[in-house]
This record gives C-alpha cells, structure tokens and sequence, in this order.
C-alpha cells in the first residue's frame, strides 16, 4: 500500500524512515495492543480471545477495570473483571480502550518529559478529537463508533514520534509555534519538512493496524479543508478542526487565545453530534480528563478553565495576579 | 509442691470428689457398660425430676424422649467414643420432654476395655425456644424483604419490571450467557398519541391504557422474557435468545395485539389504541445493551416519524450498515 498522498523528496523520505524506525526501536508496542489491533472483531470467538489477551496484562486489566468503574461510563453496576466488562461495555468498546491505553504507555518514555510541548495536552488534545469523533461516528453512522474513537487518539501520534526521534528539530518546531506566532504545521513543515500525518500513518501501517485507520491518521489535514463527511478520515478531520475550535489545542494551551484557535468551517453534522451530549463541549472536555486520568493513573495537567462563568473569573484573577 | 500434694489430695477425697459432682450446673451421669445408671449427681434432678432412686440402676433410655433418640446416642457414641452438645429430645418426670445438649464419652481402662460412659447434660429448652423464635421472626423479615423488593423492582401501575430492574436482570442474563455472544434481542415500545388520550379522557383512562399494553406485552412474551416499563408510555422487552428476525416477529405480534385490545371507556365505548416499536439484537446490531438499547431507541423514532403503529428494525435512512455487520 503507497500511503503517501503527496510524493515526498528523497530526503524527506530518509528523514520519515529514520523517525519511524527509532520510535519503534524506543517505543515497543505491548504484545496485548497489537494482538489486539489483530483482532477479527466478527468471529463469535473474538469476544473470548479479547478477554483473555486482556486479562493477561495485569495493569491494563486493572485500568479497563478502573475506568469501567468510573463516571466515564457512569454504569451503575460494578464490573469486577475482564469478562463483565467485554458484555457489559461491548467488545469494540473494551478494544479501543486497549489499544488507546496501550499506545498512551508506549510513549510514557523520560526522553519526552521536557517543557514545551506539553504531553499532557497532547493526549488531551487526542482523547477529545477521539470522543468527538465517536459522537459524529454515531450521528452519521458512517463508521463504528470505537473505531472512531481510535483514530480519533491515535490521529496526531506523528508529532510524538518526531519528537522522541528528532528532540532538538522538534524543539525548533515548538519554538517557533511559541515565540514566533507560527502555525504548528507550518513550523514542522519548514523544519522536518515532512508533516507528521505520514509519521503518524508510516507508524501505524508498522503496527499492523487496519488500513482505514492507517489511511485516517494520513488524511487528516486535507489541502482543501472538510466540506462533507464521507469517510472516517473526514471525520477524524472535522473533529480535530471542532477540537482546536474550543482552544483544545494539541500539545499547547491557546484556550484562552482566541486568535490562536482554528476558524475553519466544520460540517454541520459535527455540531449536531456535539450537541446531543448534554453540556456539549464542557462534558466532552471533561470526559476526556476523565479516561486519561483514569488510563494514566494520575491527574493530567489541563487547559486552563474556559467554560461558563468560572472561566472569566478564574481568567480575571490570573490577569491580576 | 504443695499445690500437687492438695490437687492429689483433692482428687482421692472421695467427699470433696462428691460435693465437686453436686456444686455442677449440668447433670452428670455415669454409666455402667451397658448403659445402666450408677452415678446421678449435679444438677440431674432439677433438671429431669427423677429423684437418684427412681433411676439409678434402670438405663439412661428413662431420660430420653423416645427410642430414636437413645439409639441415636447410643450408636454415636458407640463409633465415636464421645459426642460433644449433641442435641436430642430428652424427658423429665412426668414425661415433659426438653432438649437437652448432650456431650458424652466412654470411659475406658488402661487395657481399653468399657468400665461406662459419663454424660454431662445441659438443660437447651430455652436456647432452643430463643432459635425457634429468631428463626420464624427471620422468616418473616423474609418475607417482607421479599415483598420491598418486589415493590422496588416493579412499577406499581403494570406490575411490570421498572427500568433500572429491567436493565439490570438483562445484565444479569447476557453476564450469564457469557462471551459467546448468544443471541439477545431488545424492543422498545412507545405509545401512539398518548398525551392526546390523557388529555381527552383523563388520567384513570390513561394508566388502563398503560396497564392494557403491559397486558399485552406480558402475554405476547415467553416466560424467559423481561419486560419492564421503561418510563411514561414507553415499555421494554428483553428476549434472551432471541436474534434480529425473533425479536421484529414479538414486536409485531406485540403491535397486532395491542391494536385488537380496545380499552372500554363506557358501555357502548371503547378506545383504539397502538404502539410504534423499535428493535435490535445482540450481536447482529450492536455489541453491548447500552448499544442496543440506544439504537432500538432510534428505531422507535424512526417508526414514530414514519406514521406510528409500526415496527421498525432498521436504522432510518435505510442505512444496513450496523445490522449487516
């Protein structure tokens, strides 16, 4: 499969290569994601064989477990092990709860804890396009809801990797974002030269995963922006532009700077989606606190507050201090 | 040394051995080796009313109930060499019966041979009477607890499961069936024009309606079914086993029936009424209850939309994807 939409120089090409092989030299996959990722979701067994697979890591058991438990889903009843949570939760829905924690632990590496670009806010920034993502998915019932919600987490995991294999032209890339008002792509266009939706689809292609989500994780920034939802690419798309809307920014916090936040027109199924939930946007954010918090076994740093009346004030006495 | 030569002492003064023997609580009673009384002393005659010469030299069978109860004893202690607050029918003079906490053990010579048996008898009337009572008083609590929890679990008006309970035995089933995924269809009712049906003939007409469809329902489905009211007009039925075409051919035959019961509202008056419904099935639709319910959901608005009084069990737009999965 040619995954490049956009023939790349020889350089280029090296440089992407390079990235590609380092992270996965210094990121190894658990064996659990990928069995996972493998899964043939059809087969009656697939249920079974996802349980058991689980069951085998005991601190991603204990995570699923965790988060089951939680307000995430808010389920009344108490889901004590693997098996209640596959038939309660669904099986798709335990998958992509894997898989997404499985690659959130592959990058919990030292070499990534430096000021910056914040990690924090990367996953925030991934776990609510993910979220958003499952909302359109159900709204136009285009794709699987869960499969939505991978692509969703895993859309931006490009800049992770250029970042672990390239530390000091990634530190250009925030540099520039920071102190010289550039655009995130367009400061890691002018730097690596390469955009890290082909990291991010090289990446995921050398996981063995499904070649939708491979193909989303490229297309997720179209030349032309989203005009019409027709596949699950766009649709990771148009969340990611909804996300950055609301100053959810990947890996910065531009919440309380409205000229950082994207203005790109979304379609409108995206808000009908975001609409339904009760809270909107808020509840999304809050949800997505909510998984990493519970997926990473400790608070996250956040964005700062920016929904209702709190926001303002808490604004106004940060503005007097 | 002096404390072991007073214990010897104690233990070969045959007048203090005696007054030990009377000053005890229980009774106690030796036995020859077959079974003849030869020693009736401690608290044996409160206990049973015999005085020492009605019994002595007649066999512990006198003391007990009936004949059941002495072999009982006999046979267990004759296998076990001793029993400890065993508990059997014993019998005072008079022939009031009592239960009597027995512990026993066979004496023996150095050589192993039977010189009798000892029993120590304890009076269990009165902590038998205290169970007995604590038993029936926790049959009652039962009972009632029993009783609570069916008015928690059901809806007052139909009789039907409530929601939550509803939702929770459907749990119950699909954790029992286990990850094999057996087929599990759900169908969501609604009642058509209800707030018109309440608004013209009043709230009493209103719950007959209500109780009619949980007629309805509660009839159309089998005995492993679980059908709950799921809020206001809407009603849920969970078909373990049931797969995407079982569960449409309930809600249809559902939706025939509740438009052939008419509600009589006078004599020479009765109400038509209908219902819309909405279904799917684990695992062709959906891969978790919440999921199925959610789409059923969509599939009774769908049916609503689309003229009510009808069964809908594909998502709107005609969209196959879910169910073809």
């Amino acid at each position: 499969m040619t995954n490049e939409s956009v023939p790349l120089e020889l350089g280029a090409r090296n440089r992407l290569r390079l990235i590609v092989n380092r992270t996965t030299d210094l990121t190894p996959l658990k064996s659990v994601a990928t069995k996972a990722i493998q899964l043939a979701e059809d087969e009656r067994s697939a249920a079974m064989d996802l349980a058991t697979v689980i069951s085998s890591d005991q601190a991603l058991t204990a995570k699923l477990l965790k988060l089951s438990n939680s307000a995430y889903y808010g389920y009344a009843r108490r889901i004590s092990n693997v098996r209640e949570a596959v038939i309660l939760l669904g099986m798709r829905t335990v998958r992509s709860v894997a898989i997404s924690s499985a690659i959130i632990d592959a990058f919990k590496v030292p070499e990534l804890e430096r000021g910056g670009f914040d990690q924090d806010l990367f996953w925030a920034h991934s776990v609510a396009v993910g979220l958003v993502a499952e909302l359109i998915a159900r709204e136009t019932r285009l794709t699987r809801p869960e499969d939505a919600f991978t692509a969703g987490v895993l859309h931006d995991v490009g800049k992770l990797a250029m970042m672990l294999a390239e530390p000091a032209m990634f530190g250009e890339v925030v540099d520039l974002v920071n102190h010289e008002g550039m655009k995130y792509r367009d400061a890691e266009l002018a730097v690596f030269e390469i955009g890290h939706e082909h990291v991010g689809s090289r990446l995921a292609q050398r996981w063995k995963f499904p070649d939708s989500l491979v193909s989303s994780i490229r297309d997720h920034h179209p030349a032309k922006g989203v005009h019409a939802i027709s596949n699950l690419s766009d649709l990771v798309a148009a969340a990611d532009l909804a996300c950055n809307r609301e100053g959810l920014a990947c890996g910065f916090d531009w919440t309380l700077d409205e000229t950082r936040r994207s203005v790109a027109a979304v379609p409108p199924a995206v808000d009908i989606a975001i609409n339904k939930v009760h809270g909107g946007m808020a509840t999304i954010e809050e949800k997505a606190r909510a998984f990493l918090l519970h997926v990473t076994s400790r608070a996250p740093h956040w964005y700062a507050p920016h929904h209702g009346e709190s926001a303002g004030e808490r604004a106004d006495e940060a503005g007097a201090a | 040394m002096a404390e072991q030569t007073d214990f010897i002492a104690l233990l070969t003064d045959p007048d203090r051995l005696q007054l030990m023997l009377l000053a005890c609580p229980d009774g106690v009673i030796a036995t020859d080796e077959v079974g003849v009384i030869v020693l009736y002393a401690g608290a044996s005659e409160t206990m049973f009313g015999f005085q020492p010469v009605e019994v002595m030299g007649r066999s512990y069978r006198v003391l007990l109930a009936d004949d059941y109860s002495f072999e009982r004893l006999r046979d267990e202690l004759a296998s076990e060499g001793r029993v400890s607050n065993y508990e059997i029918p014993a019998v005072r003079k008079g022939g009031a019966a009592f239960s009597a906490a027995v512990s026993a053990a066979v004496m023996r010579d150095r050589y192993g041979g039977t010189l009798g048996h000892i029993f120590y008898v304890r009076d269990h009337s009165q902590v038998r009477e205290i169970e007995d009572a604590l038993r029936s008083k926790n049959a009652q609590l039962n009972h009632l607890v029993s009783k609570l929890d069916h008015l928690a679990n059901h809806d007052q008006l139909t009789g039907l499961l409530r929601r939550g309970s509803a939702v929770e035995f459907a749990e119950n089933v699909l954790l029992e069936s286990g990850l094999d995924r057996a087929d599990f269809g759900v169908a969501l009712f609604d009642l058509d024009h209800f707030k018109q049906v309440n608004d013209s003939y009043g709230h009493l007409v209103g719950d007959r309606v209500l109780s009619t469809i949980a007629a309805v329902l509660r009839r159309t489905a089998r005995q492993n079914d679980i059908v709950g009211r799921f809020g206001g007009e809407e009603f849920v039925a969970f078909l373990p086993g049931a797969d995407l075409d079982a569960v449409s051919g309930f809600a249809e035959r559902a939706r025939v029936a509740v438009e052939r019961a008419k509600v009589a509202i006078s004599d020479d008056f009765s109400l038509s009424i209908s219902v819309s419904a909405g279904v799917a099935a684990i695992p062709s639709c959906a891969d978790s209850l919440n999921e199925a319910l959610r789409i059923a959901d969509d599939r009774l608005y769908a049916a609503k939309r689309a003229g009510r009084n009808r069964v809908v069990r594909t998502d709107p737009e005609g969209d196959e994807q879910r169910s073809a999965a």
